[in-house]
């Protein structure tokens, strides 16, 4: 009687809360709880409480009845053995807030440690954030493509985690991005690699297009122009291609992929069929050209 | 001549470096890699890579007073933990900014199973968390991200960046381990044996935290 005495009158975060003191300060687990030792300390905690006039949130008398009824259905006998445990329930409850007080003694420890990282406003020279109209067509191309491939990112991850990973891998065909490429390129551009690496969506995308430029310069459908090494480590990202003026006019050209085509195609029928793969939908099957990067994830 | 190149290389890159830290002072708040690309005239991951070499080397040097925060998409500068009490008395701030255990329960909730409904956060709770919530808020911790799709299109609420920088991680996935409370109620059930696992167990807290591997947590 006197050991409970010392938390009768402290004051608890709700009833879930007191629950837990008790049933440490009674040293049971959670998942075989002495119901009927509990509720009647719990009873005797607010019966004490009431006492003192101390303000009880309702939460605390919706919990008394639970309690009540967890205890009575604990007296049936029970017909069913694979019925549920009546304190199931409850015993959940209890470990969500334990796992949530165990979390925030972590967080508290990390708070101690980092909480004295501070960072400043930004400066007080009035920004003026008003958008320019007078923006170079070249960049604003370059930015669509880039919030178009995010926007297909997004969508596809969406789509690939409504799913499950039963489709985890995805084919990323390198005839079709060449013909995405040779889009970038429309109209006589020259383009970094950085710039085209930046259209790929994921990492067999990203492998797809190196692929298909290093493809593309070796047909000697792109030249390189210019390059800028800016930093170790990172050489070439920098390479400036162009399209090769002399080769748009050959008819022959097309998309000869000699050397991943199957033996009986004729370089024609070889290119219908990288028109077409490239329309079709890129998780499909059907892209039998053999070039193809795979997700090792 | 070939030396001569690299030379220049280099200071190409200081000069860069120097850009980059001159945009983060000024900043202030984190500022995304494809905006500074775009004012360098270099690409967003080569920026996050000079930031985090930044991190590792100058930033890391007992002489430095900052430190350089890389997060996903954006990087930051901030005072070393290390002097708050020197920055406290020289600016006269007095003592504050101490989290109560209750707003620190709030706070784990939201940080482990994000994003969450207040009502899932009185619910772990076992009472209304209305004041810590609001108080988190203010503070900058937590913030909407967005509305569930359910009836009354209840507020989604997960944390923000000034809560990674003051908790000292640069993604979620470097919390420390232990927290879910959907893991508590699964190492629960297992405890208490097949026959008693109740069926709602995984079902019951879909506010998911479910893409979070714990193996990765390690490294925190």
């Amino acid at each position: 009687m006197e050991e409970t005495l010392t938390y009768r009158l402290e004051k608890f975060e709700g009833p879930l809360d007191l629950l837990l003191s008790l049933i440490k300060k009674n040293k049971m687990k959670i998942e075989d709880i002495r119901i009927s030792e509990i509720c009647d300390q719990y009873f005797e905690y607010i019966a004490q409480a009431a006492e003192l006039d101390m303000e009880l949130a309702v939460e605390f008398l919706v919990m008394a009845s639970d309690l009540m009824l967890i205890k009575s259905r604990m007296l049936l006998p029970r017909e069913d053995p694979g019925e549920a445990d009546p304190r199931a329930g409850l015993a959940e409850a209890l470990a969500r807030l334990q796992a949530a007080k165990r979390a925030a003694a972590l967080l508290s420890e990390r708070y101690a440690k980092y909480g004295g990282r501070m960072a400043k406003e930004t400066d007080e020279i009035s920004p003026d954030r008003s958008f320019v109209a007078d923006q170079d067509p070249q960049k604003l191309y370059g930015l669509m493509r880039r919030m178009l491939a995010e926007l297909r990112a997004a969508d596809e991850k969406i789509a690939t985690s409504a799913v499950t990973p039963l489709v985890a891998r995805k084919i990323v065909s390198v005839e079709q991005k060449i013909h995405g490429i040779l889009g970038h390129f429309g109209g006589g551009r020259s383009s970094s690699l950085a710039e085209l690496l930046d259209d790929a969506a994921s990492r067999p995308e990203l492998v797809a297009i190196f692929i298909g430029v290093l493809e593309l310069v070796r047909m000697k459908r792109l030249v390189i122009t210019g390059g800028r090494d800016d930093f170790d480590g990172l050489e070439g990202i920098g390479t400036v291609f162009t399209v090769n003026p002399e080769f748009a006019e050959d008819p022959e050209a097309g998309l000869v992929l000699d050397d991943y085509a199957s033996a009986e195609e004729t370089p024609e029928e070889n290119k219908k069929n990288g028109e077409k793969t490239g329309k079709s939908d890129e998780n499909s099957d059907e892209n039998s050209g053999g070039n193809k990067s795979e997700d090792p994830a | 001549m070939n030396e001569n190149g690299t030379g220049d290389r280099l200071a190409g890159v200081r000069e860069t470096e120097a850009a980059l830290e001159a945009i983060l002072f000024a900043a202030g708040h984190p500022v995304e890699y494809t905006k500074i690309g775009d004012a360098l005239g270099i690409a967003p991951r080569d920026v996050r890579t000079l930031a985090e070499h930044m991190r590792d080397t100058k930033y890391s040097a007992p002489g430095s007073g900052l430190h350089m925060l890389t997060f996903a998409e954006s990087c930051q500068l901030c005072t070393r933990e290390d002097f708050l009490p020197q920055i406290r008395e020289a600016l006269g701030i007095r003592r504050g900014g101490n989290l109560s255990p209750s707003s620190l329960e709030v706070l784990a909730v939201v940080a482990y199973n994000q994003p969450v409904t207040r009502a899932f956060i009185d619910t772990v709770r076992g009472v209304d968390s209305a004041y810590a919530v609001g108080s988190l808020i203010d503070r900058d911790l937590i913030c909407q991200t967005g509305r569930l799709d359910a009836p009354g299109r209840p507020m989604l609420l997960g944390t923000t960046d000034k809560f990674l920088r003051v908790f000292g991680l640069s993604d979620l996935s470097e919390l420390p381990e232990a927290g879910s409370v959907a893991a508590a109620v699964e190492s629960l059930t297992e405890q208490a044996g097949p026959d008693e696992a109740g069926s709602d167990a995984e079902t019951s807290d879909g506010a998911g935290d479910g893409d979070r591997p714990g193996a990765d947590t390690e490294k925190a």
